[in-house]
């Protein structure tokens, strides 16, 4: 009798197994859609472009459209964050299947030291004359086509006076109600790099950083991993004020949620999109015009409403709404904090640590 | 030739070679990898060093998380045993043409993907979430609880994904008990309590030792739930070889710690194991 009990068990726990394994395998799924679409070449005058998903690529795939009318030709979408298509473009090296990819993390200056886009030809580039003289390449490769600001998000319901410093976070009145993001987010690991700046340190000097975001443990709320958790945290009323993102404050505000950004008077960071040409891309003419049609006016608009990326074209007019929650002009865009992102990539691993012993629980 | 083959290794052999393929293999070179050096850039080299258990063993960070693992693990199976029992024993005593339909309704959950049910917890658990609503509405609490990326919040969602498992298992055990051995028991005198103590639960001995371990095993590498319930700051085994793996790319160290969680979790449950065979009641194989 006892036998087959345990054996009948055992089965269960065996069937159970093949459960389990199958329910935490759904969190990959993205990744794997990823790979799908980036199989397919660019044979035909196609051109293959990356794009990062989210909020902004319902407006890409209305622009897109418009460019494939305009140039006559055949755009793929394949979507991959700046880190990942860096990886591939270098794994991809002496035959690229994608011809543009977009970057937000400083990623071209490595993909430009390994010799992996291209530079432009400013003579065939029409809008290059119109850009901000701080959003051109300095090396000739192709220039910023949007930026976002590291500042201060907040929820404009529960903070009526917009803050107007960093320094604002470790006030006692937002005890409990300040929002971090980990450092294994870019816009945390800029965050920490602003506060080791605030204090005297920076990118190779970290410790001053830390010991600021030591004293703001206490207002903190919560540490959440990913962008779209920030949302969630002022959507729940978790928190009330974050060191984030422009364009993401400016997307959860579209979604509904009470959130307004400040830039803070010691310069908030900048964070900058490029379309850059793959090296070796068998469309680069037709690449090279879709890099400057992100450059178009009209189409910078466009990617200021969808996505919340502010424009670095001065002939840009956005609407008043829009101005008034993007940073938005020439003066705001230079007197952004630029960070050294190679220093920062580089230094990463080492904080991380640091700050993974910070705040554990 | 083929007649020296015992029949069930033709059966068997399907199975193995998907194993040997698919478990073997990859944690076969999991165990090589962790033996690898990480140089100063980050990069991997191979090499048969210790370095990387070293880093481990000798930082009270890394050893404060595995103990945190486990120590959320024992709960999760704790909590989950208690409840579970009463929703098997329930259900295994309901009337026959009900049980499918309660055992549906504890295995329906499984069909939803266990993102979806924590991204639930996180509505749940917040500061303005339901529960802290309810409670302060009702008067219990004045101040809203901190649930949400606490090590408490991670064990209440736990033990909602985990608790169907442990019923399942349980119920098979409990389904098949002979219901006669405790007709005899009472008919001899034993009272409820007393039937249930010396028959009804060693009798289902086993189906508790499959199910803890089971629902052990499961929690000690589940991912989710920490990541999302947990945020940063609850930093488990199971998140921090997701961030070694994918953020720091330090894949040496991410295996040598996927080597300690496993050989954790094989002396954890060997011990449990011995445990419960030695002070199991008598005449009870455990298996």
């Amino acid at each position: 009798m006892r036998k087959p009990i345990f054996g009948k068990a055992a089965a269960g726990v065996l069937a159970l197994l093949i459960t389990a394994t199958g329910c935490s395998s759904n969190g990959n799924d993205p990744a794997a859609a990823a790979d799908e679409n980036g199989n397919a070449g660019t044979a035909g005058g196609k051109l293959v472009v990356t794009s990062f998903g989210g909020a902004i690529e319902e407006t890409q795939r209305e622009y897109i459209k418009q460019f494939e009318e305009e140039y006559n030709a055949k755009v793929e979408v394949v979507t991959l964050y700046s880190a990942d298509a860096l990886a591939r473009i270098r794994a991809e090296k002496n035959n690229p299947t994608l011809d543009v990819v977009l970057f937000s993390g400083g990623q071209e200056q490595i993909a430009a030291k390994e010799d992996l886009i291209e530079k432009i030809d400013p003579d065939q580039m029409d809008n290059l004359g119109d850009l901000y003289p701080d959003a051109l390449n300095a090396d000739g490769y192709a220039p910023y086509f949007g930026y976002e600001a590291l500042g201060i998000i907040y929820n404009h319901e529960a903070i009526p006076a917009a803050p107007t410093s960093w320094k604002d976070l470790w006030k006692d009145e937002y005890k409990g109600q300040v929002g971090l993001v980990d450092i294994s987010n870019t816009y945390g690991n800029q965050f920490l790099v602003a506060a080791a700046r605030m204090n005297g340190g920076g990118e190779d000097n970290i410790q001053p950083g830390l010991d600021a975001i030591k004293e703001l443990l206490p207002n903190t709320a919560a540490i959440v991993k990913s962008s779209p958790e920030v949302g969630n945290l002022f959507a729940q009323d978790e928190a009330w004020i974050a060191p984030f993102d422009s364009g993401y404050a400016y997307t959860f505000g579209k979604q509904g949620v009470p959130i307004s950004f400040a830039l803070p008077e010691e310069g908030a960071v900048g964070i900058y999109m490029t379309a850059q040409v793959v090296k070796g891309s068998p469309n680069s003419e037709l690449a090279r015009k879709y890099v400057d049609f992100l450059l178009r006016p009209d189409i910078q608009v466009k990617t200021a409403e969808g996505g919340g990326y502010s424009p670095t074209n001065s002939k840009t007019e956005l609407t008043d709404e829009l101005k008034a929650i993007l940073p938005y002009g020439e003066e705001t865009f230079n007197g952004l904090t630029r960070l050294d992102l190679e220093l920062v990539n580089n230094n990463k691993a080492e904080w991380m640590e640091e700050w993974s012993k910070l705040i554990t629980q | 030739m083929l007649r020296r083959i015992p029949p069930y290794w033709i059966l068997l052999s399907p199975g193995l070679l998907i194993l040997l393929l698919v478990f073997v293999v990859p944690l076969g070179r999991l165990l090589v990898l962790s033996f690898y050096r990480t140089d100063p850039s980050g990069a991997m080299q191979a090499a048969f060093a210790m370095e990387q258990y070293i880093r481990f063993f000798s930082d009270p960070f890394y050893m404060q998380m595995l103990w945190r693992s486990v120590y959320i693990g024992i709960i999760v199976s704790f909590v989950c045993l208690v409840l579970g029992y009463s929703l098997a024993y329930g259900v295994a005593r309901a009337r026959p043409e009900r049980r499918f339909m309660l055992l549906m309704l504890i295995a329906l959950p499984l069909l939803t993907s266990a993102v979806i049910r924590n991204f639930g917890w996180i509505i749940i658990l917040g500061r303005k979430g339901i529960l802290n609503e309810t409670l302060i509405a009702i008067g219990l609490i004045s101040q809203p609880l901190d649930l949400l990326y606490t090590p408490a919040g991670v064990i209440i969602a736990l033990v909602h994904v985990m608790l169907p498992y442990m019923v399942l298992v349980l119920y098979s055990v409990l389904e098949g008990l002979d219901r006669n051995l405790e007709s005899a028991a009472s008919n001899l005198g034993a009272s409820g309590p007393k039937v249930f103590w010396f028959v009804t639960l060693p009798l289902s001995m086993p189906g508790i030792i499959a199910g803890t371990l089971l629902v052990f095993s499961i929690t000690l590498s589940f991912f989710v739930t920490p990541s999302l319930v947990g945020g940063a700051k609850v930093k488990l085994m199971a998140t921090e070889i997701y961030n070694q793996t994918i953020n720091m790319l330090n894949w040496p160290y991410a295996s040598a710690m996927g080597v300690i969680l496993l050989v954790t979790m094989l002396l954890v449950t060997g011990l449990y194991k011995r445990i419960l065979n030695r002070r199991g009641p008598k005449g009870v194989n455990l298996g």
